[in-house]
């Protein structure tokens, strides 16, 4: 499992990939054998990772169930970024603002709908729909205008400031959408938590159910990542990453493609939000801020942008720490952290997963 | 009368709203605009400066002295931070923007935990400027004249120098200026020098009208972002066409609407600029043929 | 409270077995990261934190504490956390609480909403702390009262706040505007004219504290001239100060908060638009008057339940105490002192039943308790959980020397009164009342 899906991500074998499109060559047949084994090795890892996340609330208290499913509802940010910048080489600074509108709108939609429908599913819906509608709306300015580059992250990362600031003017009772409130600086209070069903057939997510939906959602979105890049889209959106021009010049319509991959983003990113919203029963507007906003570019750089395991386990691991060191009480924290971002960087420009890869397979190759 | 002192007001408002744009952007913009660099930790850059130019102001030192001294303290951990990182960086901005934004995680920190999280403040030299009842700082108008002032002479360091020659050909073609002889990496690294100093120069230009904290920087930089990409890559353009633009609606706009309006103003303006042009109104200037 | 479903543990009791199974957590998923293959790049650091909460059955009574030590916050939190600390130290020299040590377990929340839950999570569940003391912002209490209520966690709020807040679990300390901005809007109206500009930060906090402003300016025939809420990032009030000298108050009412808006008080000084200001924020929580260059706070009028200028002997020997555990205390603060009535509140209750049980604890703090804090001898009100505090108005001289003007004793959290009574059936630990109620003016 460590070491993903390198081969899938150098630009030449997504070009293959692209060019495949056009000529279907046979593969020979000792790399088909190759490839099984590879994929048999794969699912052997994957169910070792899957069962042991499923059997850890056994072995753990509520505390840490609790815990680890905020850490793992961040990872649906961390994803979100990974798919729209680590794919489509669209560097999105403000993918936070998905996270942060899915939150809220899950607030809104699930409070004033709880009693009647005794169930979150439309929240749910909202969550995922808000955010991409607008997604949709930004990125057919942006794509369609043919900003790109560092002014995509500028203009994302401004409508995430705007946002920010949009939300902490919301005290008062005129910014009440029914019966929910927005709260302001505040935040907005008394979220439920999720659940699904029916009128009496309802099963609200307690902290081991939230916890176990959480998981499943993960590796279902991670599952289904793997599959969109061996898919002859995923060869496109790492081709538009790779070389704009040329993908263009092969007869791809970049700019749907990359309104389309930005508008799924949005919707991914959602989803955590609402996750987040309904596991802490509180959303605020720091969601939106600036600091909210680097998480996942260092989540997602810190991993290894061109990987989809880099930017999860980042994620997990990063907040673990940073949620240690500050449980420590040490002023020392943010100077560590900030070490630690420097030496990554510095050290192992394609971020940690590749170079741990890089590295277990030379140790293989050395027992050889 | 009263329209006069209208129209003295907005044009205070605006030279303030341009003076700290100008000046906070403009550190920010050469490091961008030369190196493609986005420098997350420009803005404990201006709070070094801040820090320094207080310290020792109270020390004992004149005021324009410890201003000098809060560039020279920002450039030099310029100096440190390029050596040590930026340098490893180039060609990589989004690593180096993660890189950054962990040196302004470190810079901050360290600060509050050296001097704690308040320092003493420095009065605002000059006092005030009086026409009628209607009075304005005086400070604030000498700031806008200082960011015109260093506007013309960073123009005169990129137009009439060999330096500036090094660094506009550095910028357009790094190989082909470095085939012809210029040392290209001395050229990127005066260039931060620049920047960080510049920046820590803001800061301590800033220090006498602020409260002095170690997240001071935060309340700069968004502008100063801003009016970077307004601007765009070319910073003898770029900087004062937004620096002007923008301080003349965020000043238009907060003292009618408040200076919450003025703040929301100037983010979609930012965003619609890019919209109509991509790549700044440098880069959009510089497109139709100047 | 529909919706609230926890697990309701059973919490309290002090000499309950601790839970059995020691941080085996941790541990667990360190396995996990490693198992992916990415444990070895944390291994080495982790072992060395989180050495709290390991104390077995009969240890110290635990003492949970969140205060912001750094980011945009640590300029509040760090004299709260210094407060906490001179408090547990002093109860530990007397001998202990019911002949316990008291342990502190303080964990740094680093300004963030996210880290507050987190880390409230961690004291409430792991450490299994007796109480909870934690917050300066209004944010950051509604982020961690959801945990609190569903863990029936005995709470501290101990800040000045907007008011409202009306919940089983909850105790503030702090003082609301009907105690800090009541006595200052009737003062400024005789001593300057009716004429009041109102300056907000543009939150909660600031919206409801204006709204207070003119529901006293109604009361005492004052006239609101002018009006203007600031986000909390800006710093720059060059237009503010103009629309100020536009319409020429008598005074002006500042409930401005935080680093960037102590700016303003700069640069109105340096454009010559000062004015008598009024202000529950200013001075006492900042100590902006040792911060700001003088004169620029010259006739500022502040109102709070605590001043290090109180000159009482008990107060005299509190800051001595203060200072001698931490010399270079530029002032000490009201939000300090808020912190450390929650401390030496919990702690007497906890006296007078002879237990730290949560919910013992918490009946006899309903029940009404007077406890000699360094402002005076202040009451807690068992019906909503607020103070009636001694308001001491002070006002603040070309110098920046605070000069204490005159206390109102005994002012009461009295907006809550008619809206909240917790101390009745209508909120019990086992079925409890947990709303903030917002004032709208």
């Amino acid at each position: 499992m460590a070491d993903d899906n390198n081969d899938l991500n150098d630009s030449d074998s997504a070009f293959a990939g692209v060019v495949g499109h056009f000529v279907k060559s046979e593969p020979t047949a000792s790399k088909i054998s190759l490839f099984q084994r590879y994929l048999s090795r794969f699912w052997i890892r994957f169910s070792i990772v899957f069962l042991t996340l499923m059997i850890y609330p056994l072995f753990s208290n509520q505390y840490d169930v609790l815990t680890t499913t905020g850490f793992f509802i961040w990872v649906f940010l961390a994803l979100s970024l990974s798919l729209i910048w680590g794919f489509a080489g669209i560097f999105s600074f403000g993918q936070n603002a998905f996270f942060g509108l899915g939150g809220y709108a899950f607030g809104v939609v699930s409070i004033n709908l709880i009693d009647v429908t005794n169930a979150t599913n439309i929240a749910l819906l909202a969550a995922i729909f808000v955010p991409a509608i607008i997604a949709a709306i930004l990125g057919y300015f942006l794509f369609y205008g043919k900003v790109s580059g560092v002014y995509v992250a500028i203009i994302t990362l401004g409508i995430t400031l705007i946002l920010h600031l949009l939300f902490l003017r919301t005290a008062g009772a005129e910014n009440q959408i029914g019966s929910a409130r927005l709260g302001g600086y505040n935040g907005m209070t008394n979220i439920p938590n999720m659940s699904f069903g029916f009128g009496a057939m309802t099963i609200e997510l307690t902290p081991i159910l939230m916890y176990y939906f959480v998981v499943i959602g993960l590796a279902g979105i991670y599952l289904g990542f793997r599959r969109l890049l061996e898919s002859d889209y995923g060869y496109q959106l790492i081709a538009i990453r790779e070389d704009e021009i040329r993908t263009e010049m092969f007869g791809y319509d970049i700019r749907k493609i990359k309104l389309q991959v930005f508008t799924i983003s949005a919707g991914l990113g959602g989803i955590g939000g609402a996750l987040y919203a309904s596991w802490g029963n509180f959303i605020s507007p720091p969601v939106f801020g600036l600091v909210t906003a680097a998480l996942p570019v260092i989540w997602v750089t810190v991993g290894g942008r061109k990987t989809i395991l880099g930017p999860i386990l980042a994620a997990v691991v990063l907040q673990f720490f940073t949620n240690e060191l500050a449980g420590s009480g040490s002023q020392f924290a943010p100077i560590i952290l900030g070490f630690i971002l420097l030496i990554v960087v510095l050290f192992l420009p394609q971020g940690v997963v590749p170079a741990l890869s890089r590295w277990l397979r030379s140790k293989q190759i050395e027992s050889l | 009368m009263p329209i006069l002192t209208q129209i003295l007001e907005l044009i205070t408002v605006v030279l303030n709203s341009f003076g700290i744009i100008a000046l906070s952007a403009l550190g920010l913009a050469i490091i961008f605009g030369m190196m493609g660099i986005i420098n997350l930790a420009h803005g404990e850059f201006m709070m070094i400066g801040a820090f320094t130019t207080t310290i020792t102001y109270h020390e004992g030192v004149p005021l324009v002295v410890s201003i000098l001294l809060g560039a020279l303290a920002a450039g030099i951990l310029g100096i440190v931070v390029e050596r040590l990182v930026i340098k490893r960086l180039y060609d990589r901005v989004i690593e180096s923007m993660v890189a950054t934004w962990g040196i302004s995680l470190i810079l901050s920190q360290s600060v509050l935990i050296l001097f704690g999280p308040h320092l003493p403040g420095i009065g605002v030299p000059f006092g005030a400027l009086t026409y009628q009842n209607y009075s304005a700082s005086m400070y604030n108008v000498v700031l806008a004249g200082i960011a015109a002032v260093l506007l013309v002479c960073i123009y005169g360091l990129f137009k009439h120098t060999t330096f500036g020659l090094h660094a506009r050909a550095t910028i357009q073609k790094d190989q082909t200026a470095q085939a012809l002889g210029v040392d290209t990496p001395n050229v990127y690294f005066l260039t931060f020098a620049i920047g960080s100093g510049l920046a820590g120069l803001a800061g301590g230009l800033i220090a006498p009208t602020m409260a002095i904290v170690p997240t001071l920087g935060t309340a700069f930089i968004i502008d100063a972002f801003t009016a970077v990409i307004v601007g765009g890559a070319n910073v003898l353009i770029g900087v004062p066409a937004a620096s002007v633009s923008l301080g003349l609606l965020n000043g238009v706009v907060s003292q009618w609407g408040g200076s919450m309006m003025g703040r929301v103003a100037l983010l979609v303006t930012a965003i619609i600029i890019l919209r109509i042009a991509p790549t700044g109104i440098s880069g959009y200037l510089t497109e139709t043929g100047e | 409270m529909a919706h609230m479903h926890g697990t309701n543990r059973s919490r309290g009791d002090a000499d309950r077995k601790k839970s059995t199974r020691p941080k085996s957590s941790r541990r667990q998923l360190l396995k996990l990261a490693g198992a992916s293959g990415i444990g070895l790049m944390t291994a080495g650091c982790i072992s060395n934190v989180g050495t709290t909460g390991e104390s077995g059955g009969d240890g110290p009574i635990k003492l949970g504490e969140l205060q912001d030590r750094s980011g945009a916050l640590a300029p509040y939190g760090v004299p709260k956390h210094k407060a906490a600390k001179l408090a547990v130290k002093q109860i530990n020299d007397n001998g202990g609480l019911l002949d316990r040590d008291v342990e502190l377990i303080a964990p740094d929340p680093q300004s963030s909403n996210k880290k507050y839950k987190n880390l409230a999570n961690r004291l409430v569940l792991e450490d299994n702390v007796d109480v909870l003391v934690a917050a300066v912002t209004s944010s950051a209490r509604e982020a961690i009262r959801p945990i609190v209520d569903k863990n029936k966690q005995l709470y501290f709020y101990p800040e000045q706040y907007e008011g409202g807040v009306c919940d089983e679990y909850t105790f503030v300390t702090g003082a609301a505007p009907t105690q800090q901005v009541r006595p200052l809007v009737p003062m400024m109206i005789n001593e300057y004219g009716p004429k009041c500009y109102i300056l907000a930060a543009d939150y909660n906090f600031g919206t409801i504290s204006a709204a207070w402003t003119r529901h006293y300016l109604d009361e005492h025939g004052g006239e609101l001239v002018g009006e203007e809420f600031i986000p909390v990032s800006v710093s720059e009030f060059g237009s503010t100060v103009n629309r100020v000298q536009e319409k020429d108050p008598d005074w002006v009412m500042s409930l401005l908060v935080g680093a960037n808006h102590n700016s303003y008080y700069k640069q109105a000084h340096s454009a010559g638009a000062h004015r008598p200001m009024a202000s529950s924020t200013a001075v006492l929580t900042g100590f902006e008057h040792k911060t700001l260059p003088t004169p620029v706070l010259k006739d500022m009028y502040v109102g709070g339940n605590y001043m290090e200028e109180l000159p009482t002997e008990r107060n005299e020997k509190f800051v001595d105490a203060f200072r001698g555990m931490f010399p270079d205390t530029p002032y000490v603060t009201q939000s300090a002192v808020d912190e450390y009535n929650a401390i030496q509140y919990w702690a007497k209750a906890a006296e007078k039943v002879g237990t730290v049980d949560q919910q013992d604890v918490q009946t006899r703090l309903e029940e009404g308790l007077i406890i000699e804090s360094p402002e005076g001898d202040v009451r807690l009100s068992g019906e909503t959980h607020h103070m009636w505090h001694d308001i001491h108005v002070a006002r603040v001289d070309e110098e920046h020397n605070v000069n204490l003007i005159k206390t109102e004793n005994n002012l009461e959290p009295s907006w809550l009164k008619s809206k909240c009574s917790l101390n009745t059936e209508e909120s019990t630990w086992e079925d409890p009342v947990t709303k903030q109620f917002l004032f709208e003016g």
